[in-house]
């Protein structure tokens, strides 16, 4: 990834297209991968990244230097992710979404590359149970790896919350694995 | 391993990929609108909108009240005015030119003097 150092922030924050470019093609990869594991739609994902881009474009003037651009980034992406979530159907899947889930957590060869539509199937299967606000959170511990502090600066929720939405979301999942028979 | 969180350690290695990427950066580059300002040039813009509109304010008020003040003496009724004088038992010098007479009228007025220096001044 492309560091982002403090000239090209300030850059931004004049109103430099060429240095927010920069920005774009650094951040676009993370902010995908995060609309696509929570949204479930790859074409939505897209859509998503480039809401995300032109909110911190707007609103680059009100970044503080001081903070982590990256965070800040996740967090518009986040809101943005989560309205959307709320505005969505409950995720449902199709049978051979959860065909191919099945066969997914049998296979041995856990270092195989998946395409987007298998990776898509294989996670829908995964979170179709959980509520918006679990699902992010379940998201970005345990997809994204973040930590529960850096969770808590994201999504404004509090250690409390986070453990919480995380407990519910969890066993959930377990008991969608027990379906599979993994108990 | 617990099955969840190895099906979880997977999928957080796996990541979809994105396609044509710079199709992506051109798309959103290409619809970038006006970046807001920062909140300190909001903060200077009010600043400049209230001072314009209490100048403003304070311009209309001083015309209104300098309005009277400025008044004429040629749009002074000298009749009403003289009139007034005189039932105000005022005794005028005969050799004052009642133009004149109602100048100083007017100039008193101006400077607010009441009634009983009016009297005086035109008093003999």
């Amino acid at each position: 990834m492309t560091i982002i150092n403090n000239d090209i922030i300030e850059r931004c924050r004049c109103g430099d297209q060429a240095a927010f470019r920069t920005v774009v093609q650094a951040y676009q990869p993370m902010v995908f991968t995060l609309a696509f594991r929570l949204l479930c739609d790859e074409d939505e994902a897209k859509d998503m990244v480039q809401e995300t881009m032109i909110r911190v474009w707007v609103s680059f003037a009100s970044f503080n230097p001081r903070q982590s651009l990256r965070n800040w980034i996740y967090t518009i992406a986040i809101r943005l992710c989560y309205d959307r979530l709320k505005q969505k159907a409950p995720l449902e899947t199709l049978p051979e979404e959860e065909e191919y889930f099945g066969q997914y957590i049998a296979d041995d060869d856990t270092e195989r590359e998946l395409e987007n539509h298998e990776l898509l199937a294989v996670i829908k299967t995964l979170v179709s149970r959980l509520s918006p606000k679990q699902r992010i959170v379940f998201t970005l511990v345990h997809l994204e790896n973040l930590g529960t502090e850096e969770v808590a600066q994201i999504t404004g929720m509090d250690a409390a919350k986070i453990k919480s939405n995380l407990y519910v979301a969890r066993k959930t999942i377990r008991e969608q694995l027990k379906q599979f028979g993994y108990g | 391993m617990d099955k969840m969180d190895e099906i979880t350690r997977r999928l957080a290695a796996q990541q979809p990929t994105l396609s044509d990427p710079d199709a992506l950066t051109d798309s959103i580059m290409a619809h970038l609108p006006m970046q807001a300002r920062p909140r300190g040039q909001q903060f200077m813009r009010a600043v400049r909108w209230i001072s314009s509109v209490a100048a403003v304010g304070l311009l209309v008020l001083f015309v209104s009240q300098s309005h009277d003040l400025i008044q004429r003496p040629d749009d002074v009724d000298y009749g009403q005015t003289l009139q007034q004088l005189r039932s105000e038992n005022m005794q005028l010098s005969d050799d004052l030119p009642p133009r004149e007479a109602l100048r100083k009228y007017v100039e008193l007025k101006r400077s607010r003097t009441n009634i009983s220096d009016i009297k005086r001044h035109f008093s003999l």
